[in-house]
């Protein structure tokens, strides 16, 4: 369907009133494959869910903490995936809205990540319990979100991804630094700490620069 | 070396190989790219190729500062190229499964997802309980080229699966031996002399860790006073490979004669949770659990009296506990001598939570 000059400023103008907000936020969701990520979000929750349930890991072991560090660092990577944007620099001319919509997407996909994951592992022996995998997950994806403003979206999972090889590492070693935070309980407050900076830290880079535009992308 | 270099680079590799993979998918490129004179297995192939080579070069980066700083240390053996050999085909196979998945799901999600799936198979193939992986290939294009690729490679596959199967672990538990490829593919450790600490505790360990022997002798200290004059308590410690603490729950045991704690120090040399093993394996043997919860019970006592807290994260059963608890408000002496009167009926599992 053609959209015609007059149809498309009008559209823009709805967009900045608060009853345009809503579709303006679909189309942002949108553009950034937010459904995608909530279906395979979805699925990572599924694998959680089934590996907690089978009995392919010695319990007790490091692999048995070792795993769910594995997903909720695939979870974080598939949350940065969705920084990236496929108008480049010509979006930051589109309005106001920009910083927020980049941040409460962010937030809102993180949320969604953790709540797939908190209704996968309902029931079952999750090492460390949910305060930990809230904790790992959000850190994590603060740390890809970092990432993204600095290698652009579409490679921002390597941070999360390399953060959790390091922390698998650590897990196995019995590291105790609180910036390994997987390898930590969930009670713990250093490493709690260190994983809400990480997001924070992730949020404000994202809100205020978004993540870098890549022409090799 | 094997596990730490292949795990960390198989799963980069699976992305990277990945990402390249749907690259023409990705930037919607699909269409224009198949009107090229060359087929897409060539072009494809060009593109793997150029992956793989860059994963490779890298691994080999790494596996010459890990071989050289590894010469500037110890002077004794020779490098175990083999090792080195199986972590290429791990880079190799991570890059053929990434590429793969990478031109079938041209997603921005393919390469995060390929990687975390590979880490995850990884995790599971060394925690696993079983001990043999079978990876189905499923091929469907239809298309000639690609079905003579993929036979090739299921062939490959097929081979390396079977001759896999015949693989056997060393008669001393320090790797595996493929019989077709002899002594070559041996990947047994480096022959060492052995550097002792006669005390406080008689402690032998592998010259690499010679300079952790007086941290790691007063690591157990504690612990061995609390075993020191129980029937069949260890008197000596020796140092077994990471490998054969592999198919140990706790990476240690106890035997021989006199009895030796036997552990498995990590490739890193973390010194954490040695001292624990020795009191856990001597009660409650190799089981994964730590054994009854009489035993569990004994074990946690005398960790707290070690000063260890290791045992209170998977002794939740509150009788358990309670048990411990009242185990170890005894004194010491009368600890001991409960012990020593009990310990055959508590190691063989006849002794109960209400006996304590």
């Amino acid at each position: 369907m053609m959209v015609t000059p007059a149809r498309s400023s009008a559209r823009l103008r709805g967009a900045s009133t608060p009853a345009g907000l809503p579709r303006l936020i679909w189309l942002h969701a949108a553009s950034r494959r937010v459904p995608g990520a909530l279906v395979v979000l979805a699925a990572c929750a599924g694998v959680m869910r089934v590996i907690l349930a089978s009995r392919w890991i010695v319990p007790g072991g490091p692999g048995s903490t070792q795993l769910p560090a594995m997903i909720e660092g695939a979870v974080a990577a598939v949350v940065v995936v969705t920084t990236y944007n496929p108008f480049g620099e010509s979006e930051s001319a589109t309005g106001r809205w920009l910083p927020w919509l980049r941040a409460g997407t962010a937030l809102a996909v993180t949320a969604a990540a953790i709540g797939l994951l908190s209704v996968a592992v309902a029931g079952a022996a999750l090492p460390g319990g949910d305060l930990a995998m809230i904790r790992n997950t959000a850190g994590a994806a603060g740390l890809g979100l970092l990432c993204a403003g600095v290698v652009g979206g579409l490679l921002a999972w390597i941070g999360p991804l390399a953060y959790t090889v390091i922390a698998v590492i650590g897990i196995g070693e019995r590291w105790t630094s609180p910036w390994t935070w997987p390898a930590r309980t969930g009670l713990d407050r250093g490493a709690a700490i260190c994983a809400g900076l990480a997001f924070g830290a992730g949020m404000v880079l994202i809100a205020v620069r978004g993540a870098r535009n890549c022409v090799s992308d | 070396m094997a596990h730490h270099i292949v795990d960390d680079f198989a799963l980069f590799s699976a992305g990277v190989a990945a990402w390249t993979g749907s690259r023409d998918g990705r930037r919607g490129a699909a269409d224009l790219t198949t009107t090229t004179p060359r087929p897409a297995w060539c072009r494809r192939g060009v593109a793997l190729a150029a992956t793989t080579g860059w994963m490779l070069a890298a691994y080999a980066a790494c596996v010459a500062v890990v071989f050289g700083v590894t010469a500037s240390q110890h002077a004794w053996g020779s490098p175990p190229w083999w090792l080195g050999a199986v972590g290429a085909a791990g880079v190799l196979a991570a890059c053929a499964i990434g590429f793969t998945v990478g031109v079938l799901w041209p997603s921005r999600f393919a390469a995060p997802l390929t990687a975390a799936a590979v880490g995850v198979a990884l995790i599971v193939g060394a925690s696993a309980s079983g001990t043999s992986i079978y990876l189905i290939l499923v091929p469907g294009t239809g298309n000639l080229d690609t079905d003579i690729v993929t036979a090739t490679g299921l062939a490959a596959a097929g081979t390396a699966v079977a001759l896999a199967g015949t693989a056997q672990l060393a008669p001393d538990r320090v790797g595996y031996v493929i019989p077709a490829f002899g002594e070559a593919a041996a990947d047994g450790m480096v022959p060492y002399t052995p550097v002792c600490q006669a005390s406080p505790v008689g402690v032998c360990v592998n010259p690499a860790f010679r300079a952790q022997l007086p941290q790691l002798d007063g690591e157990l200290v504690p612990f061995f006073a609390e075993l020191a004059g129980l029937p069949g308590a260890p008197v000596r410690v020796r140092e077994i490979s990471s490998v054969a603490g592999m198919y140990l729950n706790w990476g240690g045991q106890i035997s021989g004669t006199p009895p030796t704690y036997q552990f498995a120090l990590s490739a890193l040399g973390s010194l954490a949770g040695t001292g624990e093993t020795a009191i856990i394996t001597f009660i409650g043997g190799n089981s994964a659990s730590g054994g009854t919860p009489a035993q569990q019970a004994v074990e946690l006592a005398l960790l707290r009296a070690a000063g260890s807290d290791e045992g209170a994260s998977w002794l939740e059963p509150a009788a358990v506990t309670a048990a411990a608890g009242r185990f170890a408000a005894l004194p010491a002496a009368a600890r001991h001598a409960w012990l020593v009167t009990h310990l055959a009926a508590l190691r063989a599992g006849h002794v109960s939570l209400e006996q304590l």
